[in-house]
């Protein structure tokens, strides 16, 4: 108890915000440029419950295959539909097939990735275990944010674009496809390349790898006056609790 | 002095709004915005523009700041600012069971509790609610019964449902970074565009806010509210009770909205009074004074306005794999080769996963468990509609699980001094401490593979209560009746 109780004594200053880093855990990836296979997986209101179920314990035991989404890791992903009621892998799931198997870019339909936010049930392991693009429709409003914090890029193009990149994808097997997000161009052998946009804030920050906590910093002695002032306007808000 | 005596006290507020000279209310007005709550609200937090769309906002209030997370901080020597804008509550990862008071694996998992707890306080972290706390619940339901989400707030957390607090007259969303809030007070947001939903006509017997919001998901879409913060608006959510609103707001998420608002009025005010953190007597007036600053004005404008129309609506039910696929209980299950060419897929997955036949009345479908709680409807007046519905029936013999699990420690002791328990038990209703339970298993609690359940939880994805379970959404009351007939029923012929 003493010792945890000496702790509280070296709170310091703003060293903490300039202290975090790049790792994984933490978020401030860079994103230039990512070649890989993609993969289709052309559903609507793909929710985070499906991507990652609150039961993943339920995957014990399942025979992970290797690498990508089909690592040991990531084999939980996705486990409520990917696998049959006695654990065996479904065929017909993109991820079990063997073209897909190591795919770092998913191809999706509308409002991907919605529901609950999940941000170290979805993005962070996906990233982890190697997606870092998804081109689609629409996105959950949670996941757009959250896949920024961990260097992953979020495409939005209509319908008739993303099933002209699905039919090649499905004619080319094995073939990788190269993002490019400081030229905004997805390029595909064979073809003519895909532009894309990007909101120009998110852009930077990907390509310069920039945490949100950088990008405050210089305005903290601004918060500061604001919180000041605040508290001085709407007291109430500060109360303790306790009738004061 | 009860609350509506203490809002009487103060209705002379009126003057008291035009006699009021804070800055923070001049701000308001001199920016000439455009008059919505929502960009009311947010003018008034802006510490910084980003660039475009974005800025940096002072929080209010987040939901965050575990004794772990602050733990860590303190223990890598960082500034933790405003630790009295944060509050925690362990509500996913603790289990409703009973036994979570002498069984550390269904606790909170940190022990001694008492003595994290005491460490948070010198921190000025004092409101870190364990399963011990009389005020410990689910965060969404803490925040509002406990006075911390009040109107004219940002409200962040991580969690999805965060848009329930919007009830109070505040911004909220969720999916935030806690730790960023613990070191700065701030957080970047990029500027949704608004858009109002006018909620029209009557509500038919047995219609509740539950239904208002199912019927607008279904008709506007899963996906409708991408990009925007939405305020239900219009004479059917004015007439709705404080709690039912919070119903409302719970599932704009559902509509892939993180913001759901609703105006403050004298009903969210009342309902705020006298509660633990609201503002207390010395400050009370001032607040109310700014609080009827906040409403949308009448010349307000919007980026998109819809309007649902409840009359002649019935008790709504979802039959498929979205919040979106919800139909009238007088309806049938859609046929995927008759849906619109768009969703033809997603109805085929929906009809593979629920295993029901298109074409057949939802009516009658035969459910093997029951879930009553969860953030959407799990307050004290869901709990007495239930237990009016089930007074002196029987849970159906072939339901194998019926759940009852109150929104938070305060709920259910209200629900026990009204005998409410005794009403559930009696019924055959197992009677559960408070907490998230089956709306999404990751405390232990979850529906057995293969299961049907009807639930009055907002997530009917495939795999959300458990592997191979079909959840059926709806109302409070058609759950509590459905679990008597044993199928989904039409609660109308329960009242």
């Amino acid at each position: 108890m003493g010792a945890k109780r000496s702790r509280r004594r070296r709170v310091a200053g703003w060293k903490g915000v300039r202290n975090m880093g790049q790792n994984i855990e933490r978020g401030g990836h860079r994103f230039a440029v990512h070649e890989g296979l993609a993969a289709p997986f052309m559903f609507d209101n793909v929710s985070t419950d499906v991507i990652a179920p609150a039961l993943t314990n339920l995957t014990d035991g399942l025979d992970a295959p290797r690498g990508g989404l089909g690592s040991s890791r990531g084999a939980t992903a996705f486990a409520n539909v990917r696998y049959n009621a006695d654990g065996s892998p479904r065929r017909d799931f993109v991820f079990n097939q063997e073209a897909y198997r190591t795919a770092s870019i998913m191809v999706v339909g509308k409002n991907y990735a919605t529901g609950s936010s999940r941000v170290t049930g979805v993005t962070r392991p996906l990233a982890a275990w190697g997606v870092r693009v998804y081109i689609g429709e629409s996105f959950g409003p949670i996941f757009l944010t959250n896949a920024v914090q961990y260097g992953v890029l979020t495409v939005e193009l209509p319908r008739e674009t993303l099933h002209e990149i699905v039919e090649w994808v499905e004619s080319h097997h094995g073939v990788r496809m190269k993002v490019d997000l400081e030229r905004q161009l997805i390029e595909m052998p064979g073809r003519d390349p895909i532009p894309f946009e990007t909101d120009p804030r998110v852009r930077n920050k990907l390509l310069n790898g920039l945490h949100d906590l950088e990008e405050i910093e210089p305005h903290l002695p601004a918060a500061q006056a604001t919180r000041e002032r605040d508290k001085q306007e709407r007291p109430w808000v500060y109360q303790p609790g306790d009738g004061r | 002095m009860n609350r509506r005596d203490f809002i009487r006290t103060s209705v002379g507020a009126g003057l008291l709004v035009s006699a009021y000279p804070r800055s923070l209310f001049v701000r308001l007005r001199a920016q000439g915005g455009r008059g919505t709550l929502f960009d009311k609200i947010w003018d008034a937090h802006v510490v910084a523009n980003l660039g475009g769309e974005t800025d940096l906002l002072q929080v209010d209030r987040c939901i965050g700041g575990s004794p772990t997370q602050v733990m860590r901080l303190v223990e890598e020597g960082v500034e933790l600012r405003n630790p009295e804008i944060f509050y925690s509550v362990p509500d996913h990862t603790v289990s409703t069971s009973p036994a979570r008071y002498d069984d550390p694996a269904l606790g909170w998992g940190w022990q001694p509790y008492e003595e994290l707890a005491d460490e948070m306080r010198e921190l000025g972290f004092t409101k870190a609610f364990g399963q011990f706390d009389p005020r410990y619940g689910i965060m969404h339901v803490v925040g509002p019964e406990t006075g911390l989400s009040q109107p004219g707030m940002v409200l962040c957390a991580g969690d999805s449902h965060t848009c329930t607090h919007g009830a109070m007259g505040l911004i909220s969303w969720g999916g935030e970074n806690s730790e960023n809030i613990l070191r700065t007070g701030t957080v970047i947001r990029r500027r949704p565009r608004t858009m109002r939903v006018n909620i029209v006509g009557t509500l038919g017997p047995g219609v509740c806010a539950k239904d208002v919001i199912l019927r607008t998901i279904a008709q506007l879409g899963t996906d409708s509210g991408t990009g925007y913060a939405v305020e239900y608006a219009g004479p059917v959510v004015r007439a709705l009770s404080q709690e039912a609103r919070f119903s409302v707001c719970n599932l704009a998420v559902e509509m892939a909205s993180p913001t759901g608002m609703v105006s403050p009025d004298d009903t969210t005010y009342e309902y705020l009074a006298g509660r633990e953190f609201a503002p207390s007597a010395r400050y009370w007036d001032q607040a109310l004074a700014f609080w009827r600053t906040l409403p949308t004005d009448d010349d307000a404008v919007f980026d998109r306005e819809e309007t649902i129309d409840m009359t002649g609506v019935e008790p709504q039910v979802t039959w498929g794999i979205n919040p979106e696929h919800a139909i009238g209980i007088g309806e049938r299950i859609p046929d995927p080769d008759r849906a619109p060419a768009n969703k033809r897929a997603t109805y085929r997955q929906a009809i593979e996963y629920s295993r029901l036949t298109p074409g057949e009345p939802i009516l009658g479908t035969p459910i093997d468990e029951v879930f009553i709680g969860s953030c959407v409807e799990s307050r004290i007046s869901d709990l007495r509609a239930a237990a009016a519905i089930v007074e002196g029936r029987r849970v159906a013999s072939t339901i194998t699980s019926a759940w009852v699990v109150p929104g938070s420690n305060a709920v259910k002791a209200q629900a026990e001094a009204e005998g409410l328990d005794r009403i559930f038990a009696d019924a055959g209703f197992e009677w559960r401490e408070s907490g998230c339970s089956k709306c999404y298993g990751s405390n232990g609690d979850y529906v057995e593979p293969g299961h049907r359940c009807i639930s009055n939880s907002n997530r009917n994805y495939i795999g959300r209560q458990g592997r191979d379970t079909n959840t059926i959404l709806a109302s409070t009351i058609t759950v509590a009746a459905s679990a008597i007939a044993g199928s989904i029923a039409d609660v109308r012929t329960f009242l």
